[in-house]
């Protein structure tokens, strides 16, 4: 059995590696383009990685068992995830974000990191979609939440 | 380092791969590849100097690898490390960048070229330290192993 302490650690510290790769990304890029069309694209981009995300996962993927696989593979733990499952939603509270880390260690403005995490969350939109699992994600924690929401309607 | 944590910052790894790489593809859809390369560049050598701030100072080719181990990343790239008195090499004989790559379908060209951006981490970090900085071999290049050989100022 693995210090999960370790785990944790190690996997957060990867995580904001990659929020730190976005910002980069997209700050470059930003350069060459105008900024609606440098976002689209990015966005565009990780909704892909969603998709391929959403690929990846079993096939009759549920609220209940996205949540599920949320807590065996351990995102539970990285992000501090509190789960509630009801009979017509299940929703996941994300009390901890270890990409928000990553932008704030780049100087990122509360504006930036706000978008750079409604670009990152187009991982969760490009899942849910390819499952055909309707979502809200009605709090961030980048946008001032206590919390980030997403609720996975059944 | 644990094979669970192994794993686990493999499979971290080359989800950062695909972000590059899906990102690359998007920006590369209406920029030129040339301009989208020389953009996709800059920001990874950025990170590579931002990497480069967590580093002790002053820092050598010797506390470079040494740092690859005790972090546990010589475990997950199964990095062979040698110490010569004018040059430290990190040989890292398995990548999960291109293991990812690979998967998303890309093809060795674009394997090759996404591999060059990714090292300029590397490039990035051995600028900020002033050490000079060869890379001999690339695995995404068909190269047995990856070879930093970074040299002693």
């Amino acid at each position: 059995m693995a210090d999960q302490d370790a785990v944790v650690q190690n996997v957060r510290a990867a995580f904001g590696d990659r929020a730190i790769y976005l910002g980069l990304l997209y700050r470059s890029f930003s350069k060459a383009l105008p900024p609606e069309q440098a976002e689209a694209l990015a966005r565009k981009a990780i909704y892909e990685f969603g998709q391929l995300k959403g690929k990846a996962d079993t096939a009759h993927m549920t609220p209940d068992s996205w949540v599920d696989h949320h807590v065996a593979c351990g995102g539970a733990a990285i992000f501090e995830t509190e789960i509630v499952k009801e009979d017509d939603r299940t929703e996941m509270h994300m009390t901890f974000c270890p990409l928000m880390t990553g932008w704030k260690q780049i100087g990122c403005s509360d504006a930036e990191m706000d978008l750079l995490c409604d670009i990152a969350m187009e991982v969760d939109r490009g899942r849910a979609d390819y499952h055909g699992i309707p979502y809200e994600i009605s709090e961030r924690l980048a946008k001032g939440d206590h919390i980030c929401r997403l609720v996975l309607k059944k | 380092m644990d094979p669970e944590v192994i794993e686990k910052v493999r499979a971290a790894i080359k989800d950062r791969a695909l972000y590059l790489a899906l990102l690359f593809r998007s920006y590369s859809s209406v920029l030129p590849v040339q301009e989208a390369q020389k953009y996709a560049r800059e920001a990874i050598f950025e990170f590579g100097r931002i990497k480069a701030q967590k580093d002790p100072s002053p820092f050598s080719p010797e506390k470079w690898v040494d740092k690859h181990v005790a972090k546990g990343s010589s475990e997950v790239f199964r990095s062979r490390i040698v110490k010569e008195p004018d040059h430290c090499e990190q040989q890292m004989t398995f990548c999960p960048l291109v293991e990812a790559w690979q998967e998303l379908g890309c093809d060795p060209q674009e394997i090759n070229l996404l591999c060059d951006i990714a090292m300029e981490v590397d490039r990035g970090r051995a600028a900020y330290h002033g050490i000079p900085l060869e890379i001999t071999q690339r695995i995404a290049k068909g190269d047995a192993y990856c070879c930093l050989v970074l040299k002693e100022k």
